[in-house]
């Protein structure tokens, strides 16, 4: 009985229903696709950078792990003392550029033969390495996304290159250009960013790294089979923060909402109550109806919600291919949680006032 | 006879700002198991107040209500409560349906609150709604019946649990002639048939005709009352409570 009065009750009212329940929705894909967005991206970064091929990355002291970016401190001399340390197969020097004027872009200097000597080469699609200074090699996902072919122009960090090859993704950046190129941009000849570094044996990736530590005991020695997985779970306090803003905002839309729809609700059913009152129905009745109903509109606001994030989620890649959201199973259930959550404080004033009418009172409500 | 609502001296103020209003001066009255009672008097003079407290809908500011034996006065909204959902059965004059259900449900809802719906209370109901003669309106909703269809749900929903007292708060209030003729009558059938306890409040002197007693007040007071057994004085703790 208690289902056909809540169905009736949602059914009688059914703008407010479908906004309480779009509302909480909005909440669950909010939560989901912000944390997708955010996630998707260091896990993809992460992932090409795994892709590079390389067994350790080797960068300056105190360098980030996210995108690896820093200014091209090292002495590209470097190269030489790391290849000397036993196990050391090849070593790439790469000098990272980031391009912000369209997007987050990082743009890889690199020396073509040492770098095929660390990753294998790429996978072309068309094209080849660039020949001239002004050329750029692009992966099949930026070419996609910026709707560029095998010499068409593209301007990256206020210069203009002709693209020279389209190759497949995941190998580090989406953009390469010579060394030589980036130096002259950048101003810093003889220098990189950081080394990639290829092994005789990758299973002795951790002893080789204890030997590079007493070579260069202050640099950063990160090895790079699952990496992505240790960009996901380093915490990173900047984002962690912007993750928590974002949830609890959500929280807060879905709370005021379902407060504002449950608060008008009793209000108009005020003699429904006091009809429910005279026939002998609890507070407690009363307030389990009220929590009930507000339970049916948070699940199917989850629901929606969860579903309108994976449309999105799609609808983001197909428009921006370089952006991706991942919507995790984890993230789905706190999403949920956060929703139910929202709808028991939200409705929790409204039942209980509800269930303090007094019978005659709210019998006579007109 | 068994007294199934009793007051003694029973007084009730409301407080309207700075201003007391006593709505009950001390009223006495006593009802017994199968009495249909009219309870009669002016706009103002109490007898709504008085339903609500023979309903257990409120507490008295002072003096006793024994509902089926059980002294109303000192209870808390739960033990009222309770009062209501097993002993009290309640009519009103716009009839208070639930409008979001069907007939049907909004009788099922009584029940559900009740918590009873066993074999002998369906035969029970169906002999109710063929009495009121609204067995083929249960899938409609209250907006698809007309005023004195939808009394009669609301006297079947009333009386679904058997309770032990029907109170009726100007029942025929909202019917046109015809219609408060017939709910009348099947107040008088469910009083004749079950021995169903009845009291109606009313200010309308026409509904008297139907009832065996006359309770008439004035200013908070019972100022005549036409009890046939007006010696009866058995006590109020004598039996114990009992549903019909």
């Amino acid at each position: 009985m208690n289902k056909k009065m809540i169905i009736a009750g949602l059914a009688a009212r059914p703008v407010r229903t479908t906004v309480s329940i779009l509302a909480v929705a909005l909440e669950v894909t909010l939560i989901l696709v912000v944390v997708g967005l955010t996630s998707g991206i260091s896990y993809e970064t992460g992932k090409r950078t795994e892709g590079v091929g390389a067994d350790i990355m080797f960068q300056p002291p105190n360098s980030s792990l996210i995108l690896a970016i820093n200014n091209s401190t090292m002495p590209i001399a470097l190269e030489n003392k790391i290849k000397e340390v036993e196990g050391v197969k090849a070593v790439a020097p790469v000098q990272t550029l980031v391009n912000s004027s369209s997007g987050l872009e990082i743009i890889y200097g690199i020396d073509p033969q040492k770098f095929d000597a660390v990753t294998g080469g790429f996978i072309w699609h068309k094209g080849g390495y660039f020949k001239a200074t002004d050329e750029i090699v692009v992966d099949d996902v930026y070419a996609l996304a910026k709707k560029v072919a095998v010499g068409d122009q593209v301007e990256v960090l206020n210069h203009k290159f002709k693209v020279s090859g389209i190759i497949e993704h995941g190998k580090g950046a989406r953009l390469f250009i010579s060394q030589q190129t980036a130096q002259e941009m950048t101003g810093m000849v003889n220098r990189a960013s950081m080394f990639y570094v290829k092994l005789n044996d990758p299973d002795q990736v951790n002893t080789v790294i204890g030997r590079m530590e007493k070579v260069f005991p202050t640099y950063g020695l990160r090895p790079l089979r699952e990496y992505a997985k240790l960009m996901m779970s380093t915490s990173m306090p900047a984002l962690d923060a912007f993750i928590e803003t974002v949830v609890f905002v959500a929280v807060c839309i879905g709370v005021l909402v379902i407060f504002l729809s449950m608060y008008t609700t009793i209000t108009e059913r005020t003699r429904e109550i006091g009809i429910l009152r005279s026939l002998g129905g609890s507070k407690r009745f009363i307030i389990g109806l009220i929590f009930q109903e507000s339970a049916v509109v948070c699940l199917i606001g989850i629901v929606i919600g969860v579903g309108s994030s994976f449309l999105l989620a799609r609808l983001v890649q197909f428009i921006f291919p370089t952006l991706i959201v991942m919507i995790t199973p984890d993230w789905i259930l706190k999403a949920s949680f956060f929703a139910l959550v929202s709808g028991v404080i939200g409705s929790l004033y409204p039942s209980m006032k509800a269930a303090a009418q007094d019978p005659v009172e709210a019998l006579a409500y007109e | 006879m068994k007294n199934l609502l009793e007051t003694i001296d029973l007084r009730k103020t409301y407080k309207i700002g700075k201003i007391e209003v006593e709505a009950l001066q001390g009223v006495n009255l006593r009802i017994r198991e199968g009495e249909l009672v009219a309870i009669m008097g002016p706009s103002g003079c109490g007898k709504s107040t008085l339903m609500h407290l023979l309903g257990a809908m409120t507490r008295p500011t002072a003096g006793k209500v024994l509902i089926d034996g059980d002294d109303i006065a000192g209870m808390n909204d739960g033990q009222l409560t309770e009062v209501r959902r097993n002993k009290i059965g309640f009519v009103f004059q716009k009839f208070n349906l639930l409008p979001t259900l069907t007939a049907g449900d909004n009788i099922a809802v009584a029940r559900h609150i009740h918590g009873r719906g066993g074999p002998e209370h369906d035969q029970h109901l169906e002999e109710i709604l063929q009495m009121l003669m609204i067995q083929d309106k249960m899938g409609r909703r209250p907006s698809e019946l007309s005023g004195g269809e939808q009394q009669r749900v609301a006297i079947a929903r009333s009386v679904a649990n058997r309770p032990a007292i029907l109170l009726a708060d100007e029942p025929t209030g909202s019917l046109d002639t015809k219609n408060s003729e017939i709910v009348l009558n099947m107040f008088r059938e469910l009083n004749r048939r079950f021995r169903q306890t009845i009291i109606l409040v009313t200010h309308n002197p026409e509904l008297v005709i139907y009832t065996d007693r006359l309770i008439e007040m004035r200013d908070g007071v019972i100022v005549s009352d036409n009890d046939p057994f007006p010696e009866d004085t058995e006590s109020e703790l004598a039996q114990p409570a009992r549903s019909v």
